[in-house]
């Protein structure tokens, strides 16, 4: 029997696959800043980037204090979240999702709480004890609290 | 589960969908994955015992988890998985832990996990079933994932303790692990394809990673050792003789990443001595693969793997093989050429394609190409299409 070699064919379908690929539209944060917003009682010295590294990548699960953390996103390609995780992560999204993929299916961490809206966010937060989110920079909006 | 089954279960899943997500209760989390494929290759049976293709692939989960203190964690999962030939798609426990994190503070943390464990081995191997937090819908050979004893390398019954804390410029995770002996019958019977008309337990599980992060997590290195002693006692021995394996298994891992793609690569050295009716004897085989992922946008994502496996790892050509026992060289190593696409219109649905072009049968499984000669050069195609809430 002689080797099967099919690669032609096959290699065609990759191609014509891998040129859909390229043509893909790419997804881009907008030019809104974003900050970290939190339920009153997070002591806002907590909220370094290293730290934020840890809540958001489902590494740690108490507060420095004790208090259980919650955390809320918005979906993966809302432009806020891709800023989010580029401005105060500095990592990307799909890395995020990866990330919080394998906590589900290793049982090793509490997956985000996705919010469908930024008003949604902010309710949801003040009233959550432990919570931290994040929301459109907004200076006159007192509630909203940033990292120093 | 029957195909009318699975299509029932998806759309269910699909209409519950607004409920689950509007579930946001802190205080029990439910979450899960139904997974089906196809696979079609052609000059090699693979997972099936044709090359008409098999659409007997399928992975279903369902996860919970509860915090009963804020740092006390338990967490379970359930699983049914089949994969053509290679598994059977019985549900089984696959994970069930107690997990305490008794030290946090700002630059790190650390804890205890109890029970049924993942054993954390390279990137993937505690995360393996599942296609959303694999790197494609198959492994790479470095996870031994076409030898049928996943399971060995999978889970087990023990205790972990785990860490991670900065250090500079660096993030560390650390992992160390010991599993209880336990019965490995059913598991190495699959494996083998066969009655091997005894018991095969498994014991002196160790397991130990170490994941170092730099640059904000765009540079990733890691080291992983998982060893452990698989005893076989035969009921008659005049037929087969008690065998003891001595594995050990060491895996390199290193990942570049990019706003727009990853670059990924690992290698495994698994040693293993056999001690058999008095006479001792000692393999190396080995493995490693690279791979590139592009992200285009949010959606969509392709990727190139280049994948070598070496039953023998001083033989990798298979040129002392084929000499000793006459067996064609090409059955001691594959190199596989993957390419690979997924779609994600949203995070809780997938799309998977792949392609591979394999020269070498060493990923090829013998009792599924039983009575027919194997073929050196052969392709395969997988598509699947999976949902997660």
């Amino acid at each position: 029997m002689h080797a099967v070699l099919p690669l032609p064919r096959w290699g065609l379908i990759v191609l014509i696959a891998l040129i859909g690929l390229l043509s893909a539209p790419t997804v881009r944060a907008d030019d809104a800043n974003v900050e970290i917003f939190t339920h009153a009682s997070i002591d806002q010295q907590y909220l370094t980037r290293s730290f934020l590294r840890a809540v958001f990548s489902l590494r740690v699960r108490t507060w420095p204090d004790g208090q259980p953390i919650r955390v809320f996103v918005l979906d993966d390609s809302d432009p806020l979240h891709i800023r989010f995780c580029q401005e105060h992560l500095a990592t990307y999204p799909y890395v995020l999702r990866k990330s919080w993929n394998r906590t589900s299916y290793t049982g090793t961490g509490l997956l985000p709480v996705r919010v469908d809206s930024i008003e949604d966010m902010r309710r949801r937060v003040e009233r959550t004890q432990g919570a931290i989110g994040y929301v459109p920079v907004a200076p006159r909006d007192e509630t909203a609290r940033s990292p120093s | 589960m029957n195909r009318i089954a699975k299509l029932t279960f998806m759309l269910s899943l699909a209409l519950t969908q607004p409920l689950v997500q509007a579930h946001s209760d802190p205080e029990l989390e439910v979450h899960g994955a139904l997974a089906m494929g196809y696979i079609k290759s052609s000059g090699n049976n693979y997972l099936s015992s044709s090359t008409q293709g098999t659409n007997n692939v399928y992975e279903v989960a369902i996860n919970a988890r509860t915090s009963l203190t804020p740092e006390l964690l338990v967490a379970g999962q359930l699983m049914a998985r089949d994969y053509g030939t290679s598994d059977d798609g019985r549900m089984r426990l696959d994970y069930l832990q107690l997990d305490y994190q008794f030290w946090r503070a700002l630059s790190g943390s650390a804890g205890l996990r109890l029970g049924k464990l993942k054993n954390p081995v390279g990137f993937y191997n505690d995360s393996r079933d599942i296609v959303f937090s694999r790197p494609g819908i198959l492994l790479p050979s470095v996870y031994l994932e076409d030898t049928g004893i996943r399971d060995l390398l999978f889970a087990s019954e023990g205790v972990q303790g785990y860490s991670h804390w900065e250090l500079g410029p660096s993030l560390s995770h650390l992992v160390v692990g010991w599993g209880r002996e336990r019965d490995a019958t059913d598991e190495f019977e699959r494996a083998a394809g066969m009655d091997i008309g005894g018991d095969v337990e498994i014991d002196d599980l160790l397991t130990a990673q170490w994941i170092g992060e730099w640059a904000g997590g765009s540079l990733r290195t890691g080291i992983s050792y998982f060893g452990g002693n698989l005893r076989l006692r035969p009921e008659d021995a005049s037929v087969l003789p008690a065998t003891r394996l001595e594995a050990d298994l060491w895996v390199l891992s290193l990942q570049r990443l990019w706003s727009n793609g990853s670059l990924t690569a690992e290698y495994r050295l698994t040693e293993a001595t056999t001690v058999t009716a008095g006479s001792r004897s000692q393999s190396k085989s080995d493995s490693a693969y690279v791979q590139y992922r592009r992200q285009f946008g949010q959606q969509w994502s392709g990727y190139l793997r280049y994948d070598l496996n070496a039953l023998d790892r001083n033989d990798r050509r298979g040129y002392r093989a084929e000499a000793s026992t006459g067996a064609p060289r090409y059955t001691r190593f594959s190199r596989s050429h993957v390419a690979g696409f997924q779609w994600a219109p949203t995070s809780n649905w997938g799309v998977f394609g792949e392609f591979h072009y394999v020269d070498g049968t060493a990923n090829v499984r013998a009792q599924d190409n039983v009575g027919r000669d194997v073929q050196r050069y052969w392709t395969m195609g997988l598509v699947m299409i999976a949902y997660q809430f």
